[in-house]
């Protein structure tokens, strides 16, 4: 468990988590590509190598104040799904060095799993394969 | 001068020469008074006989020239008299046959029985080519043993094909090998999956094989094994072995060469950049090399498709030769042969297409019938159904005969859908019966065709009820198959429409737009079988079906006609870009939740087109309003 | 006695690497060349143990310099220097008389392996 890694990143101000064996790549200001008839939260595709992943804007998919161009593109594990994830800031990854615990009774988004906390405040972890699931069955 | 290496195209070129003469044939039995048709045939075998000779193979040329000669007599009489007919499709048969042992390297087969003027008795079941037995022991000298090697290879080594031939040499100065799968000419065209096996006799000891096999690089094991009556494994045989060459477009091959030119020259670039260590000019070069491999897979992708007619073609001949044997009257109707699919579903859907031609033919049609074959493509999904008008298949009787088999017991009989009753024909067990009735019948093999199918991706269903025929509906993912779309654009964004959507596309000037009964329609004007038609046709705005902001008026719209339910649609887009052949991804979820995808591609640079549908664009609309026309346009 | 070698390829850097590599191992040099036209040149002068061949070259291309050393010394060692996705060629080179091929990018060990190998250095 503690050899666990977490990869760090920002949407509308807060932070989270997402551990690692779920993430394929994060890619930087990548090209996006007009997906026709997408709802508004999927602002394009991209072409990870070959693969054709929609990007979701995480942003305004939870609910915070949209952003104008995603700086940063989280395409998730390939062998979840076919997702990325759009978000403000993504880079930094930490190992866990000790159990997560489990989101407080006021967290409301229903794909945080559970909090860790370091000197910075909050980590919010998000469950991916939750995520996924709710978007497949869109 | 070593012919070998012609080999492969000698087969190629006999076996197109050979499928034209069966066509021939077939067109001239329904009328022999076509001279034109009787004298390409005797083109044909003289062809034959040409390539045959000059390669050495006697007796194919041998054949081919005594068929030339028949011909060569009926082009002067003027006409084939049906009794020739018969002759001369043995004759093929049996050049077929004399192509399948030049193939497998075996010797020629006999022909004098054709000679002799009678018909050569059933074509023997084709086998897979057996390895050369070990041949008259008395060649054998001394220590020499016979050895069964396998050598494996790692799985990423590179170029294994050619690791491959390089072992075979050095065998071949160690020893002599007799046989080897894949073999040596299979070997040359780089066919090879992890695996080799290699019969043959050798001083050596296994040990002194071991060693000088094992110290190549990529080697991961090599074993032995005494030859034994067990035969090698018969390599994977292509199910249609003309589908293991493959005749590439000049254009295509024109764009390799140029692709490959680019790379050379990036190459180049690079390795200059790398030198000066100019890291922004790395960068880039790495970043055309990426584009560059990408589109090079999208080229070579492309080489491998092949229409549907490859494993088609054939089927004729089966249907009439079965029908002649039988007194049956069977008509075989093919629809959507130009459909091109990707080569690897086309071998592996040859036999499974034939054996579903017998079962209707042999099972299912009585006296007299049609047997259809219909290939199309619908959103993401090619679409093959193989259908006839016999008598059917009772579900009732089905679910009675699986309970009896044991193939379910009585419970499940209950609940089950009459859909799944039919699926029961594909289970192993239904069509093992001591006896082949009518209905068990049905499921000879049916086992194979399903796990074939789903293999692919793909699934199949199976439509029937008594004395209303049977219909065989295989659909496959699209993701291995080409399409060609129209590109267009709409508000700055790059969408395709598939071509077999598309009636025309035409540009219009705002004075030809007329409204009327609350939309906006065009009048249009074409020839349709000398005909002149005119028609109004209903705009229907790309941009508001996409929930795009609309365009600003301009002089002249250009317009897609596509057909939508039976009727004409006008769709106004901005502009029209151009015609592509592409390579059509499936989508995964969510994007295929969004409705009116037919899928999506890369282009050369990149980047991604989605391919939109234009009937399923419409269905939601529809329901809202039927005449949501281009306010836009 | 150590093998000599001629290495052959139209790119510094990767002559450099092969010599490097070579050097290391203790290997003699016996010359360079950059194109086909020098390589099978340089062949006849030099007479070395063992070529490694390079397959996409100006002027001429490796297969063809290849076809020439051999028709001129069948015994000829000649190894192809290929890259990734090029079978047919590779499989040509082969058929046109390599001794054997490695593919780049070049491991140290493997192509040391394959020097040993069809120079006769190994037990076999």
């Amino acid at each position: 468990m503690t050899t666990e890694l977490i990869l760090i990143f920002e949407v509308g101000g807060e932070r989270f988590g997402l551990t690692v064996k779920h993430v394929q790549e994060i890619l930087e200001s990548p090209e996006l590509h007009f997906i026709p008839r997408a709802p508004g939260i999927f602002p394009g595709a991209v072409n990870f190598h070959g693969h054709i992943l929609p990007v979701v804007d995480l942003a305004a998919f939870l609910g915070y104040t949209p952003k104008t161009e995603l700086v940063r593109v989280v395409v998730l594990s390939l062998e979840l799904g076919a997702l990325a994830l759009g978000v403000d800031a993504a880079g930094r990854i930490i190992r866990l060095e000790e159990e997560p615990h489990p989101a407080p009774y006021e967290e409301k988004n229903p794909y945080v799993s559970a909090w860790l906390e370091d000197e910075g405040g909050a980590i919010k972890m998000i469950d991916a394969a939750k995520l996924l699931a709710d978007f497949e069955k869109m | 001068m070593d012919m070998s290496k012609y080999k492969g195209m000698f087969l190629a070129e006999a076996r197109e020469h050979l499928q034209n003469m069966g066509a021939l044939l077939l067109a001239i039995e329904k009328d022999p008074g076509n001279t034109d048709d009787t004298e390409s045939l005797f083109r044909e075998a003289h062809s034959i006989k040409g390539m045959a000779a000059s390669m050495g193979y006697v007796r194919t040329a041998e054949l081919a020239h005594c068929l030339e000669d028949l011909m060569s007599g009926f082009r002067r009489s003027g006409t084939v008299p049906a009794s020739a007919v018969d002759r001369l499709l043995a004759g093929i048969d049996l050049l077929e046959g004399l192509l399948e042992d030049i193939s497998s390297g075996r010797e020629e087969r006999e022909i004098g029985e054709f000679f002799s003027g009678q018909e050569p008795g059933k074509s023997a079941p084709e086998q897979p080519s057996a390895p050369s037995e070990p041949r008259d022991s008395a060649e054998f000298k001394g220590k020499e043993q016979d050895l069964r090697l396998s050598v494996e290879f790692n799985s990423d080594a590179a170029a294994p094909a050619a690791r491959a031939l390089l072992i075979l040499r050095e065998l071949a100065g160690w020893g002599r090998v007799f046989s080897s799968s894949p073999s040596e000419e299979d070997l040359r065209k780089g066919a090879i999956s992890g695996r080799m096996e290699v019969q043959l006799a050798t001083k050596r000891s296994s040990e002194d094989l071991r060693l000088l096999i094992g110290s190549m690089s990529d080697v991961k094991k090599v074993d032995f094994s005494e030859p034994s009556s067990q035969k090698l494994p018969a390599p994977p045989r292509p199910l249609k072995e003309n589908s293991r060459t493959v005749r590439v477009r000049t254009a295509l091959l024109d764009r390799l060469i140029n692709l490959t030119g680019e790379l050379i020259t990036n190459r180049y670039m690079l390795e200059t950049a790398f030198r000066d260590d100019r890291e922004t000019d790395v960068q880039e070069g790495l970043h055309r090399l990426k584009r560059l491999i990408s589109e090079l897979q999208h080229q070579v992708l492309q080489a491998r498709m092949m229409p549907l007619e490859s494993i088609t073609g054939h089927l004729p001949r089966l249907v009439r030769t079965y029908c002649r044997k039988t007194g049956k009257k069977i008509a075989l109707r093919i629809q959507g042969e130009e459909v091109e699919l990707d080569r690897a579903i086309l071998e592996t859907l040859s036999d499974p297409l034939m054996h579903m031609v017998r079962n209707a033919i042999d099972h299912g049609i009585e006296k007299e019938g049609e047997v259809r074959i219909l290939a199309y493509r619908e959103k993401d999904m090619v679409i093959l159904e193989i259908s006839d008008d016999g008598r059917g298949m009772d579900p009732a009787t089905i679910r009675d005969k699986s309970v009896e088999k044991g193939l379910l017991n009585p419970e499940q009989a209950l609940v089950l859908r009459e859909r799944d009753i039919l699926q029961l024909i594909c289970r192993s067990g239904f069509s093992t019966a001591s006896q082949v009735t009518e209905t068990s019948g049905r499921g000879v093999g049916m086992d194979v065709v399903k796990s074939s199918v789903e293999n692919l991706g793909g699934s199949l269903d199976i439509f029937s009820s008594k004395n209303h025929g049977t219909r065989f509906l295989l659909k496959f993912p699209l993701s291995v198959a080409i399409i060609q779309i129209l590109l267009v654009e709409c508000s700055g964004h790059l969408l395709g429409i598939p071509i077999t959507r598309i009636h025309r596309t035409q540009e219009f000037s705002r004075r030809q737009v007329s409204a009327s009964g609350g939309g906006l329609k065009v009048s249009m004007t074409e020839i349709r079988e000398g005909e002149v038609v005119r028609e109004k046709v209903p705009l229907l705005s790309m941009r508001k079906m996409l929930d795009m902001p609309p365009r600003p008026p301009s002089d002249s719209i250009s317009v897609v006609i596509s057909d939508i339910m039976g009727r004409k649609v006008g769709l106004v887009v901005d502009r029209l870009v151009g015609h592509r052949e592409v390579f059509v991804k499936s989508l995964a979820p969510p994007l295929d939740r969004f409705g009116g995808l037919a899928g999506a591609t890369i282009l050369g640079d990149g980047s991604v087109i989605f391919i939109v549908d234009p009937p399923s664009l419409l269905e939601k609309r529809t329901s809202v309003s039927s005449a949501r026309t281009a306010g836009a346009a | 006695m150590n093998p000599r070698i001629l290495i052959v390829d139209d790119a510094l850097f990767m002559r450099n690497m092969l010599k490097d590599i070579f050097v290391k191992a203790g290997y003699e040099i016996a010359g360079e060349a950059a194109n086909g036209v020098e390589a099978v040149e340089k062949y006849s002068d030099l007479r070395p143990d063992l070529v490694t061949m390079d397959i996409i070259m100006p002027l001429k291309s490796g297969i063809e310099a290849l076809e020439e050393i051999m028709a001129g010394n069948p015994e000829a060692r000649v190894v192809m220097c290929s890259a990734l996705g090029q079978d047919a060629l590779v499989i040509e080179a082969v058929e046109a008389g390599a001794k054997d091929f490695i593919v780049k990018p070049f491991k140290e060990e493997r192509v040391i392996e394959v020097v040993r190998r069809v120079t006769g250095q190994t037990a076999a």
